[in-house]
């Protein structure tokens, strides 16, 4: 009993860490912007389909595939916010809102025309590897997706916190208008913070590729959670998408461990609705 | 009140009656020619999982039935419909019950089909029962075990697939078997299901089945298929000390297994599920991983069953990967319903219901299927063959029951154990 419930913890933390830098990109984005970007798994799933193009026909290391997604997805994040949101950006919220839910449907429907609806699977060497810690064990390919995670949340976090980029980047997230006075060019803080928020994923995907299924529709799968992520940990805040996205990983890993099929799914749910009941601004709100 | 057409009244009309007469027999005749020239397409409808998670299977079926159509208009079509064609029209139900109610709604009443076929997910099956039975159109189930498809009275509803309870009984059945042949009585089992109908209706009839075939269910989990998660089922697996773990899922599921359960020490060729899940060409990518892994089904290509080695051959040709169970269903219905077609020599769906009914065949490009006669029982459901198959080299091979095996059971991954750490 007590074994199954580190081991569920452990898995927890292990997922948890991947929701969290999912949720740190969609964080940065709404912080920053105040658009709530319906198509950020599908961001991921273009990650994550070039590391299956890459590993199956360059039969190269999946990894690799980090080198090529960050800079791609870095400059599809920011050629979106040229073409589709800046037009946008004085138009009603629901607008934004639409025209980011239209990108995520046209990219699944792109994915499924030219690679079909067909689960792709990267199978690596070391995909039945695991490490023992005790009664626990965890599977090297997710130990190595949560490692990645960390290191990213913590460079956006080291970002935000120190660099000028970031102080720029809090500046216009916290006031628009006062930002502009001081000479920040908010336009490109904005399109700056929907570029790197997508180009996170350029790292989730390669790590993931290994150890979950590739499909287009492999993006609405993350989505949800990390939408829930990112309000349960305040809304344009890193350190909640961090803290919110472990509790929630470890949440929805002990209960599926005790519970059966979908039940197991409730708990992290209910935890969400009950910690808005009583913080509705999230955990961390106003804070990085 | 009835008074005479003015025009009888009042005169004449300027054309002879010779004329006249020979003008409305033309127009008669006219009427009555379709009936007598090239007869319209007789229209199937196919509900099928074509996005989504189980794309692989909806393609292995779309590919079946199209063959089969294909065989069938280049033989010229159903003669006693004076040479009909036969038409197939594809809806894609993405594996989601409402979707696929709708559909059937849209595909009888829109698309005018005769008859309904699919659906690959007895999850989708059921509310598309519930549409065709109202509409009284046949429906041929073609893909979907749960028992309830087949308990519910319908009248319209036949289905070559199996049936979960009978599924159920030869996976216990094939498993003792492979304990026997380990060298390790298989005692105490491990149950793993998916949660839709499908999943339900394999659940509750392991549970009824394991103890009068003197399985202990020391396990018994489930969970929504499509998780990219599945390692707190692997843990619970591993901690109850279970020989063997059967269930049922899809072929993602498999996938997520085959990548997941050896790296937290669970043997995966002791983890079996029955039909595409696990005989489908996607697990074989898995190359070295996949070896080994069992799983049941009701035809495999290397079945010495009557032109196998020509529809496998079409079939790859077609779809570019081997055919499985669903592939070879989808085929021979289309073939059981060009008989019923011919039988019937109509369209009327309650004809077509009857001449399914009380079908008997024997002979035929739809004996592909296992069985020494094709016809339905009461409830609908055909009497059903089952054999297990292993992956060995790369390829599905069939291990069980002996008598149909073609190579026997290998044991390299097998008799390490349900825990291999």
């Amino acid at each position: 009993m007590l074994e199954l419930l580190l081991q569920g913890t452990a898995n927890g933390l292990v997922t948890g860490a991947v929701f969290a830098v999912i949720a740190v990109g969609l964080t940065l984005v709404f912080g920053v912007m105040r658009i709530v970007n319906f198509a950020h798994g599908e961001f991921l799933m273009i990650a994550m389909y070039i590391t299956y193009l890459m590993a199956t026909f360059g039969k190269l290391n999946p990894y690799l595939a980090i080198l090529v997604s960050v800079p791609l997805l870095f400059l599809l994040g920011a050629g979106m916010f040229g073409l589709l949101i800046r037009p946008l950006l004085a138009a009603p919220e629901i607008s934004q809102l639409l025209m980011t839910m239209g990108v995520s449907i046209l990219l699944q429907n792109l994915a499924l025309l030219i690679f079909k609806g067909d689960p792709l699977s990267v199978i690596v060497p070391w995909s039945s590897a695991s490490v023992r810690l005790g009664p626990v064990s965890v599977a090297v390919t997710r130990l190595v997706a949560a490692a990645a995670s960390l290191v990213v949340v913590f460079g956006i976090y080291w970002l935000l916190k120190t660099t000028d980029l970031g102080r720029m980047l809090r500046a216009a997230a916290q006031n628009r208008d006062a930002a502009q006075l001081m000479g920040i060019n908010v336009t490109r803080m904005y399109m700056l913070a929907l570029a790197i928020g997508v180009s996170c994923l350029g790292v989730v995907g390669p790590v993931l590729v290994p150890w979950a299924y590739v499909s287009p529709d492999v993006g609405a799968v993350f989505t949800l959670t990390a939408f829930v992520t990112v309000v349960l940990g305040g809304m344009g805040s890193v350190s909640g998408a961090f803290f919110g996205g472990l509790i929630l990983g470890v949440v929805s890993s002990v209960s599926q461990m005790f519970m059966p099929g979908t039940y197991g799914l409730i708990p992290q749910y209910l935890v969400f609705i009950l910690l808005l009941l009583f913080r509705p601004e999230g955990l961390f709100s106003g804070r990085i | 009140m009835f008074t005479w057409p003015r025009i009888w009244l009042e005169r004449q009309s300027p054309v002879s009656p010779v004329r006249r007469f020979v003008v409305a027999a033309a127009v008669a005749s006219l009427a009555l020619q379709p009936a007598l020239v090239a007869a319209a397409d007789v229209v199937i409808g196919a509900l099928l999982p074509m996005t989504g998670g189980n794309a692989p299977n909806g393609a292995q079926k779309k590919t079946g039935y199209e063959l089969a159509v294909e065989e069938i208009n280049a033989q010229g079509g159903i003669k006693a419909l004076g040479g009909a064609k036969l038409k197939l029209v594809v809806r894609d139900h993405e594996g989601k019950p409402d979707i696929g109610a709708r559909l059937a709604d849209a595909v009888i009443n829109d698309d005018k089909v005769s008859i309904v076929v699919g659906s690959y997910m007895s999850g989708v099956t059921v509310p598309v029962s519930r549409v065709t039975e109202r509409l009284k159109t046949p429906f041929l189930v073609t893909d979907s075990m749960a028992d309830e498809i087949t308990e519910a009275g319908l009248k319209y509803l036949f289905r070559i697939d199996t049936k979960a309870e009978l599924a159920t009984r030869a996976m216990l059945e094939g498993v003792k078997a492979f304990g026997q042949k380990a060298g390790t009585p298989i005692t105490k089992i491990a149950l793993l299901n998916e949660d839709s109908a499908f999943g339900q209706s394999l659940k509750a009839d392991f549970e009824k089945q394991a103890p009068g075939l003197g399985l202990t269910i020391v396990e018994n989990l489930s969970f929504k298929t499509g998780s990219p998660d599945l390692s707190a089922q692997a843990a619970r697996i591993k901690a109850s000390g279970a020989q063997w773990t059967v269930g049922s899922w899809y072929i993602t599921d498999m996938l997520t297994m085959v990548k997941t359960f050896p790296s937290q020490g669970l043997n995966i060729s002791r983890v079996s599920t029955f039909g595409g899940g696990v005989q489908t060409p996607a697990l074989l990518q898995a190359g070295d991983q996949a070896e080994g892994v069992t799983g049941f089904t009701m035809w495999n290509p290397d079945l010495n069953r009557p032109g196998v080695k020509a529809f496998a051959e079409k079939f790859k040709q077609k779809l570019g990967v081997d055919p499985n169970q669903n592939g070879v269903k989808a085929y021979a219905g289309i073939w059981i319903l060009k008989e019923v077609l011919e039988r019937a020599g109509s369209l009327d769906k309650d004809k077509l219901r009857e001449t399914l009914a009380k079908i008997e065949i024997t002979s035929g490009p739809a004996m592909i299927l296992p069985t020494s006669k094709i016809s339905f029982d009461a409830t609908g459901q055909l009497l059903p063959t089952h054999i297990a198959i292993q992956v060995q080299k790369g390829a599905f091979r069939t291990v069980w029951p002996d008598d149909v095996a073609s190579t026997p059971l290998d044991m390299t991954k097998i008799k390490q154990g349900m825990v291999v750490r």
